[in-house]
């Protein structure tokens, strides 16, 4: 385990196993929601060290799970990630807007996906 | 009730029996003649019928003739309809009336010449036949236009719905066998790492055609997005070079490379030149057999830049040349071979003539495979264009009016690029709440920023101007308004349109 957690969001159930087995192979520990309430509600208690994001998800979308963590002081600084089947401009510019760190298009590269994360994620492990 | 295809004709004379003898004159099967008394009565029949043509004597008492044509000309309705005055020779009368720029007029004198009449109507009639039927022809042009138009909307979002669906199980396949193939859920032996390879490549090679099928889809309705800029094409191909280094070794394949010095700098789109060599490299590294060679070439052409890739493969039939540049093509030596997408080669084509230049393949059965594409070199003058027809494509469908907006600043005040955004942001998109700033007519037009306090900013305008007066097809449709922004002050900062309003450092600069 190296000790970060990530908040893995998405409502295609295979897609939220797929991401668990990934992560957890690469020594993340994980935790996940299925829509945009669940997804907010874990991002303040789980306190994850980065998100990723389904954009087309149940309970307002990600764009607005985005939109509500970037108000509220503990969350507004975790590094997030969509993971999106939407290619479409508008989302994206959408997602620079709202300084959203990274936009992968699904089907997404696994490597790439882990390089990703781990850029975004600090050098050094969190304590505790 | 006359018929629908009769041409109205109106006679105008205070003289009862005149009018009589001159509708016995003219008449034909075709038209339908009114007769008016007065100039009242005639103003009057002019409300109700759309007229081919008026007869008009002129001395008449109360209103004479040519306050009849003045009143005419001062409505819209009735400001194009020719007029024949009937008159008996009084040369200087005639300067007394103005509307001559408005519409036909012509002159006949009395007493009339029943043959030189006829003829005259017959001209008139004749012309506005030829205009009823080009207007028709025009309605009917368009209804035709705007069918298709919806055909091809409504295909567009079939494609892009249905390329949304396919992606997501796809993601599940690939995911899942990808994780089985990496061992994160238990070891592998030799075979079943092999099936899975197989598996996962065909997964790859499904998602490659679903984004081919939109990018191929997207720049036939004329919606993808085109930056042209300065381009140096070294380091772009040797980027894409790069990645297929390693393949090819792995391969046996060789790859050569041959970067002239001499290539001169093209105006294309970086983005799209290296889509089309990873489509060109992928496309010889299917086909070349171990032991084959792949060479890549760059130099001058005769518009620009040429780059080649050859490939000493099974080659294709001079007759089939051209047929891999179809959609969904497959030849015969193909079959035995996977991995494309049979869209490659057609989207490679498409994306080389939207820069402007021209992909071709010479061959010859078990000679290999030459495709070669030149790209136009670099000038300001073609940069300048190519900027303002890019924009206007990125944002645009068919029919869209196009403003250029100038935004001066006059002030001098910095303001944040944040609310300058917003401003922009607001007219994009609301149009309405910002007009004490800048008027939209409506919403289909697109603003086109331009930062002027730029170096070279303002001879930029000049010649864009210049080359509007003089009709250059790029920017056919394009209107050019000068908007001074006298509180928001400097355009700054990246904005929404910061394809265009960032290329801008580079034009203008007097060379």
């Amino acid at each position: 385990m190296n000790n970060w957690k990530i908040l893995a969001v998405d409502d295609e159930p295979d897609i939220l196993h797929g991401l668990v087995l990934r992560l957890e192979a690469a020594g993340y520990e994980v935790c996940t929601a299925a829509d945009g309430l669940e997804a907010t509600r874990l991002a303040i208690s789980e306190k994850p060290d980065l998100i990723l994001l389904d954009i087309g998800i149940p309970g307002g979308g990600g764009h607005m799970v985005v939109d509500r963590l970037r108000n509220i002081e503990q969350t507004c600084a975790i590094p997030i990630i969509y993971l999106t089947a939407s290619t479409g401009g508008e989302d994206i510019r959408r997602a620079l807007a709202q300084g959203v760190q990274r936009y992968i298009t699904k089907p997404f590269d696994s490597a790439q996906l882990l390089r990703t994360i781990a850029e975004l994620l600090p050098a050094s492990c969190p304590t505790g | 009730m006359s018929h629908p295809e009769k041409l109205k004709v109106l006679l105008v004379d205070d003289r009862a029996e005149n009018l009589v003898s001159l509708k016995k004159l003219l008449e034909r099967p075709d038209a339908e003649f009114l007769l008016a008394e007065s100039g009242n009565e005639a103003l009057n029949l002019m409300l109700d019928h759309d007229l081919a043509l008026v007869l008009l004597d002129v001395q008449m008492p109360q209103m004479d003739g040519f306050e009849v044509a003045e009143l005419m000309r001062r409505s819209m309705r009735t400001r194009k309809v020719p007029i024949i005055f009937v008159t008996a020779i009084n040369k200087e009368r005639r300067h007394q009336f103005h509307g001559y720029e408005a519409g036909a007029v012509d002159y006949i004198f009395k007493p009339v010449d029943p043959f030189i009449i006829r003829s005259k109507v017959n001209v008139f009639l004749e012309i506005k036949r030829q205009q009823l039927a080009r207007e028709k022809l025009l309605v009917e042009l368009n209804q035709a236009n705007n069918r298709l138009q919806e055909i091809s909307a409504r295909k567009s979002e079939f494609l892009a719905a249905a390329s949304h669906e396919l992606r997501t199980p796809l993601t599940v396949i690939k995911e899942y066998t990808s994780l089985v193939l990496d061992e994160v859920v238990g070891p592998l032996n030799k075979d079943q790492h092999r099936c899975l390879e197989s598996a996962f490549r065909n997964c790859n090679r499904l998602a490659g055609l679903v984004d081919d099928l939109l990018d191929l889809d997207s720049i036939e309705s004329g919606q993808s997005r085109l930056l042209r800029t300065r381009v140096d094409l070294i380091p772009v191909v040797q980027d894409v070079v790069t990645d297929f280094r390693d393949k090819m070794a792995q391969a046996g394949q060789r790859l050569e490379v041959d970067l002239g010095p001499e290539t001169p700098a093209v105006l294309a789109d970086p983005d799209l030149v290296t889509q089309v060599l990873y489509n060109l490299l992928g496309n010889a590294h299917k086909f070349v057999p171990t032991g084959g060679t792949v060479r890549v070439e760059l130099g001058a052409g005769a518009r620009g830049a040429l780059v080649t890739v050859a490939d000493d493969g099974p080659g294709i039939s001079p007759q089939d040349g051209e047929r891999v540049f179809e959609k969904f093509t497959r030849l015969d030596r193909q079959k035995v071979r996977t991995g494309g997408t049979g869209l490659g080669l057609p989207l490679s084509r498409k994306l080389v003539e939207m820069q402007g230049g021209k992909l071709e393949l010479e061959s010859e059965l078990d000679l290999g495979c030459v495709f070669r594409f030149d790209l136009p070199e670099y000038s300001t003058d073609r940069h300048l264009e190519a900027f303002v027809a890019d924009g206007c494509r990125s944002g645009g469908r068919e029919g869209t009016r196009w403003t250029l907006l100038h935004l001066r600043d006059c002030s001098g005040t910095h303001e944040t690029s944040e609310q300058l955004r917003d401003t922009v942001l607001g007219l994009f998109r609301v149009g309405e709440d910002r007009t004490d700033r800048i008027t939209i007519e409506d919403e289909h037009r697109q603003l086109v920023l331009l930062r002027t306090e730029r170096d070279g900013a303002l001879s930029f305008l000049a010649r864009l101007q210049e080359k509007l007066e003089r009709g250059s097809e790029a920017l056919r449709g394009l209107e050019f308004a000068i908007q001074d922004l006298d509180s928001a002050g400097k355009p700054e900062g990246t904005l929404c349109f910061q394809p265009l309003a960032g290329e801008l450092e580079t034009l203008g600069r007097p060379s």
